[in-house]
This record gives C-alpha cells, sequence and structure tokens, in this order.
C-alpha cells in the first residue's frame, strides 16, 4: 500500500466522522434549545399554579369588606372585590372577564374577586405563543410550531389549561464548534496514518532486506550451478579416460593407456582455462586508490545502518586521531570492508541488549592502522583460523563471503586484515592501509 | 549378437572417453551428438537391440524430456540416463519413464560397465523373448476361425464331446480341427498348445 493510497482513505475516513459527528452535534444543540424551552414552560406553569392555589385558599377567608389596596399588596393578581346576591351554590365557580382576567366566585360568602393572570402570563419568554385557557373548551388550533406543550392546572374551581408553542432557532447553534471538531479529528486521522505509515515503511524496509538477500542467495546459486555444470563435463571425461588407461594397462596394452592418459590431460587444460576464464569475470576492473575520508565512510556505513531494527540496541561510538584521518583506499570498496565488519558486530550482539561497537584509527609511520572493536562474544579459536575461507560462516544461515570479501578487498587496496579478541572477550579486527594524499594506481 | 552401446551426449570429450573405454571391453560404441542424429539412423528399426546411454540435459532436446514424450519406439533398449544435475525429482521422473539405470556425472567408469553388461543382457533377454512372441504369434495367426474357437473351447478343459454338443458339430469334426490345429501349431498334446498360448498371452 503507497503513502498515496493512504492518504485517500484517511480522507474519506476523515470526511465519513465529519458528517457524522456534526450531524449528532447540531442535534444535541437543539435538543438543549428544546430543553431551556421545557424548563422555562415547568417554571412559569408552577408560577402560576402557585397563585392559583393563593386564589383557592384565600377566597373562603374573605368576606367581602376587606380593604383592596391592603389586600393587593399580598396577592397583586386580585383586581377587584365585589359582593354578590343570591348567587346559587352551583352556579359557575369562574367567569371569564377577558382574556386573563376572571371573576372568581364565592357562593357561601356572596363574594367574588376579579383575577388577572396576564401579568404572569406576559412575561418576557421565548415562546412563539403562550396562552392560558379559561375555559374547558378544547378549540384547539393547530399550529405550524415544532414543539407544542399543553397542561392543565390541577386547582378544581380553576381547571386552566397552559399552552404554549416554540420554534427551535435552527440557525442559532455555535458554529464554532464544528470546525475545532473537524480539527479534531483531522488530528487523530493524521496521527494514526503517521503511525500506520511508519508500520507499513518498516514492513516494506525488512521485505526489500529480505528480498535482497534472496537475490543474492539466487544468484549465488545461478553462478555456482553454472561452474558445476561447465567443469563437470571435463571431470566426467577426465575420470573416464583415466579409468580407461587403467583398464587398458591391466590388460598390458600401454599404447592405448598413453593416449587415454594424454587425453585426460588435455581436459585437464580445459578446466584450468575454465577457472581462469571465471577468475576474469570476476575481476574486471582495475583499482584506483585515493585519499579517502575515513571520518565520511564510517558515516556513511552508519547511514546504511541506522534504519535497520536489529541494530537499535546498539551503541556506536568513534575516535580517528588528528593525523590519521585519510587513507589511500577506494571508497565505495572501503564503505564495503566496515560496512562488514559493523554488521557483523551487530550480529554477534542480537542477544547483548547494551551492544556497543567503537572504531578509532591512530598513524604507523606512513600507514594508518584503523581498530574495530565490538562487545560481542568475539571469535572462537575456531574462527580466527577459518574466517577468510570461502563458504565458512561462524552463523547457521550464513553463506561464509562477506569475511573472504573483507580480506580480498583489503588486500587489493595494499592493505591488510588482522583479526583478534580483545582481553574482555569482544572481536578486536585492525585494518591497515596507507596514508597519503597524492593518487597512485594500484 | 554383437553388444552395441549408442551413446548420445553433445560433449564430444564425453563421446570421446566414453568410447575409448568402451571399446576396451570389446562393445562396439555408436556415439551420436545429438537425438536428432540417432533418430535419424535408427528411427526406424523397431528391434534395435544393445543399450542407449542418454545424457539428461542437452542443447536443443534433452534426453528426459525426449523419454517423456510418449511411447518409447525401441522396447528393446533398455536406456541409461547420465546427468550433471541428478536432483531427486529428475531421477524420479527418469525411473517414473522407465530408465534402466541413473548416473550422475562425474561417473564411475568400473560401475558404469557392470551396469552396462547387466542392461546388454536384459536387452538380450528382451529380444529373445521378442523374438519368440513373434514366432508365436505367426503360428497362431495360421489358425481359422474355427480352429482357434475349438481350441479356445478345448483350453477350457471341455471334452471334444462337449465341444462339438456347443458348437452344433459331430465330434468327428471337432477332432479333425484338432488334429489341424496341433499340425499347424507344431504340437503334439493339448498342453503344449497351451504352453504356446501363454507366451502370446504374456507379452
Amino acid at each position: 500500500m503507497n503513502s498515496q493510497k493512504i492518504f485517500r482513505r484517511a480522507l474519506i475516513l476523515w470526511l465519513i466522522l465529519c458528517l457524522l459527528s456534526s450531524v449528532l452535534l447540531y442535534a444535541e444543540q437543539i435538543r438543549r434549545q428544546f430543553w431551556e424551552r421545557d424548563r422555562e414552560f415547568a417554571t412559569l406553569f408552577s408560577s402560576i399554579s402557585a397563585v392559583l392555589t393563593q386564589n383557592e385558599s384565600v377566597l373562603p377567608l374573605l368576606n367581602g369588606n376587606e380593604d383592596l389596596p391592603a389586600l393587593r399588596k399580598k396577592f397583586p393578581q386580585i383586581q377587584a372585590l365585589d359582593k354578590t346576591h343570591n348567587r346559587p351554590l352551583d352556579a359557575a365557580r369562574v367567569e371569564p372577564a377577558g382574556a386573563e382576567q376572571y371573576w372568581l366566585y364565592n357562593p357561601w360568602r356572596q363574594i367574588r374577586v376579579l383575577i388577572d393572570l396576564a401579568p404572569l402570563v406576559n412575561t418576557t419568554h421565548t415562546f412563539s405563543h403562550l396562552h392560558i385557557r379559561l375555559t374547558a373548551s378544547s378549540a384547539d388550533t393547530l399550529s405550524t410550531a415544532f414543539w407544542h406543550w399543553q397542561r392543565t392546572f390541577e386547582q378544581h374551581t380553576q381547571p386552566f389549561t397552559l399552552t404554549a408553542e416554540a420554534q427551535p432557532h435552527w440557525l442559532q447553534v455555535s458554529w464554532v464548534l464544528f470546525p475545532l471538531l473537524f480539527l479534531c479529528w483531522a488530528g487523530v486521522i493524521g496521527a494514526g496514518g503517521v503511525l500506520l505509515w511508519q508500520r507499513l515503511q518498516r514492513q516494506q524496509a525488512d521485505r526489500r532486506a529480505s528480498y535482497y538477500q534472496h537475490a543474492r542467495l539466487n544468484t549465488l546459486g545461478e553462478i555456482t550451478a553454472g561452474i558445476v555444470h561447465e567443469i563437470n563435463q571435463p571431470l566426467t571425461a577426465v575420470q573416464t579416460w583415466i579409468q580407461g588407461a587403467q583398464r587398458q594397462l591391466a590388460q598390458d596394452n600401454p599404447q592405448a593407456a598413453s593416449h587415454a592418459l594424454g587425453s585426460a590431460l588435455v581436459q585437464t587444460q580445459r578446466i584450468g582455462e575454465l577457472l581462469t576464464r571465471f577468475r576474469e569475470h570476476v575481476i574486471q576492473e582495475k583499482v584506483t586508490l585515493e585519499a579517502t575520508d575515513l571520518g565520511l565512510c564510517w558515516q556513511q556505513v552508519g547511514n546504511l545502518l541506522e534504519h535497520e531494527r536489529k541494530a537499535e540496541h546498539i551503541t556506536v561510538s568513534y575516535a580517528f586521531a588528528p593525523d590519521a584521518t585519510t587513507v589511500m583506499a577506494d571508497r565505495l570498496w572501503l564503505e564495503q570492508v566496515l560496512h562488514n565488519l559493523l554488521s557483523n558486530a551487530i550480529q554477534a550482539q542480537q542477544d547483548n541488549p547494551r551492544g556497543w561497537v567503537h572504531i578509532q584509527s591512530q598513524r604507523k609511520g606512513d600507514r594508518v592502522e584503523v581498530m574495530v572493536t565490538d562487545g560481542g562474544p568475539g571469535f572462537s579459536p575456531e574462527a580466527l583460523q577459518n574466517a577468510f575461507m570461502p563458504f565458512y560462516s561462524g552463523r547457521k544461515e550464513g553463506i561464509g563471503l562477506g569475511m573472504t570479501l573483507t580480506e580480498s578487498l583489503m588486500t587489493r587496496m595494499n592493505g591488510s586484515i588482522t583479526l583478534g579478541n580483545l582481553p574482555q572477550g569482544g572481536a578486536q579486527i585492525v585494518l591497515q592501509l596507507a596514508k597519503g594524499k597524492e593518487t597512485t594506481h594500484g | 549378437m554383437a553388444n552395441v552401446v549408442y551413446l548420445i551426449d553433445d560433449d564430444a570429450s564425453i563421446r570421446e572417453s566414453m568410447a575409448f573405454l568402451l571399446t576396451g571391453m570389446n562393445w562396439q560404441v555408436n556415439a551420436f551428438a545429438s537425438i536428432e542424429a540417432f533418430t535419424g539412423i535408427h528411427g526406424s528399426d523397431k528391434s534395435l537391440t544393445g543399450c542407449l546411454l542418454l545424457d539428461m540435459r542437452m542443447p536443443g532436446k534433452g534426453g528426459l524430456t525426449w523419454l517423456e514424450e510418449g511411447a518409447w519406439p525401441w522396447p528393446l533398449l533398455p536406456v541409461i540416463i547420465m546427468t550433471g544435475h541428478g536432483t531427486v525429482d529428475a531421477c524420479r521422473r527418469a525411473f517414473h519413464n522407465g530408465v534402466f539405470e541413473f548416473f550422475t556425472k562425474p561417473l564411475d567408469a568400473d560401475k558404469l560397465i557392470e551396469t552396462l553388461t547387466l542392461a546388454l543382457s536384459e536387452s538380450e533377454r528382451r529380444a529373445e523373448f521378442w523374438h519368440e512372441n513373434r514366432r508365436v504369434k505367426a503360428l497362431f495367426e495360421q489358425l481359422t476361425a474355427r480352429e482357434h474357437q475349438v481350441l479356445t473351447e478345448l483350453m477350457e478343459g471341455r471334452s471334444n464331446k462337449e465341444v462339438a454338443l456347443r458348437m452344433n458339430l459331430s465330434p468327428r469334426t471337432v477332432e479333425a480341427h484338432r488334429a489341424a490345429v496341433f499340425a499347424k501349431l507344431g504340437v503334439t498334446s493339448l498342453v503344449q498348445a497351451i504352453r504356446e498360448y501363454d507366451k502370446l498371452q504374456s507379452v
């Protein structure tokens, strides 16, 4: 999966998340508006309800001769106080006198009071419509409002109904939250994408490394198979000639045997020529040695191995003497040598959580000595003997050509390599190269 | 019978050295540089005897591919495969196609000679068998359909009378057929006739 694909997926995911969450956020804000209205309606209802209860409780105590201003100080809803005559006991107790005004009768005492609910109902509110219905008639007007409230008071002489309607403020939501939310999602998805991308990168790097390893092994296998095939034919012929000659000798036929041996010799020469040709294939170009900066080479090698996961726990340090920073070498070859040594040191310290590799250089006359040491187990006596032999490897999965190549590269750069062990057990590899400024050809 | 070894290998050095070695054994060696050269000369000769030494990998057609092409046209010729790439798979394929032996190069001359001796005697045995088979086949081809029928019934173990009854013939006629069959096959008893018949069956 490439980065473009990841980016496209992240973008789609981000859009979906933004859409869903903004719908939810909007709905939540509208719901909050509803709650506010609902609470307002409840508050209004309970305040009116309190007034109605006052009315019911004060009316039986009045006798019609009270002082109205004094009464209104305590009960501002009472507008007037009247006496009635011969009002039957079963007559209506409430008689509407206006939109929010009504007469409340007390037939036992033959009095009535004029109650005005207008100040209560007409307080500032946020409803599009607020109405108190004094009669029990259910003439409900259908309205187009979004929210409706309707609630009847429980006072049995004043069974009024309070109705309210309101329209949500569709556009009065806090818009600033939305971009914030989008930014949040972008942050989350971006972080996730980066993590995923890094993991993919790492996997790809691992895969590439193992692919190169395989490719190298395959090439090696092909070359080997080719060499084996080329040499096998003359070898078979030689063996057949010689065994034929033996038989002829046993039959006392020395002339035929001599002819056979001559033919066998021709075949061995053919093998020799084949080998010479292979070697010419392998060693093609002339070497050009030039002054090479050790520090730069080492840095390059360090860069190559920096991203390898196996090398994460290894501490790499260097100390190049000021008069021993340049050597006569081929830069790529020297890098190859240092790379081999460093990766060997890393391989040897896979089980060591605090591994280290140290490289240092010092001048020895007209030569520079480069010493690579590590904190691994060092070379076994057997490895010290055989390390430069082709196909010898201390590791089970190793091919055994790394150190061979290292040695032949050092030799071709007019240098030398010496293997040894530190007194405390790590490997110690000493390279010697000519120190110089002018360019020579070797 | 002359012991002939046919050798197919693209490498001249192998051909020469093998020819030298095997000529020393008083065998006649016919070497070919490719399969086409061999089939060009011996392609139509079904009764070829001797032994074929075949290289597995050659430019053009390889030995193993050739063996896998279909029915082997030389039933009397054992094949010995030589190869420088002796994988188990190649070996399995070779034996699946009825090769006599499988050698990896470089090969040991003593073992090769030993195996060639065996292969040549195997070829001889096959040839003998094949000739005998041809002879018997020719004999049986002389019989008429009626005689063949009578002989088959007799070989089932029935008497002349029973055969006559089953075939709606008189016993005398059956006897006459029986005598004719014996004369044509050159045998004097039913047991001998059955033995000849067996040779025909076991091809």
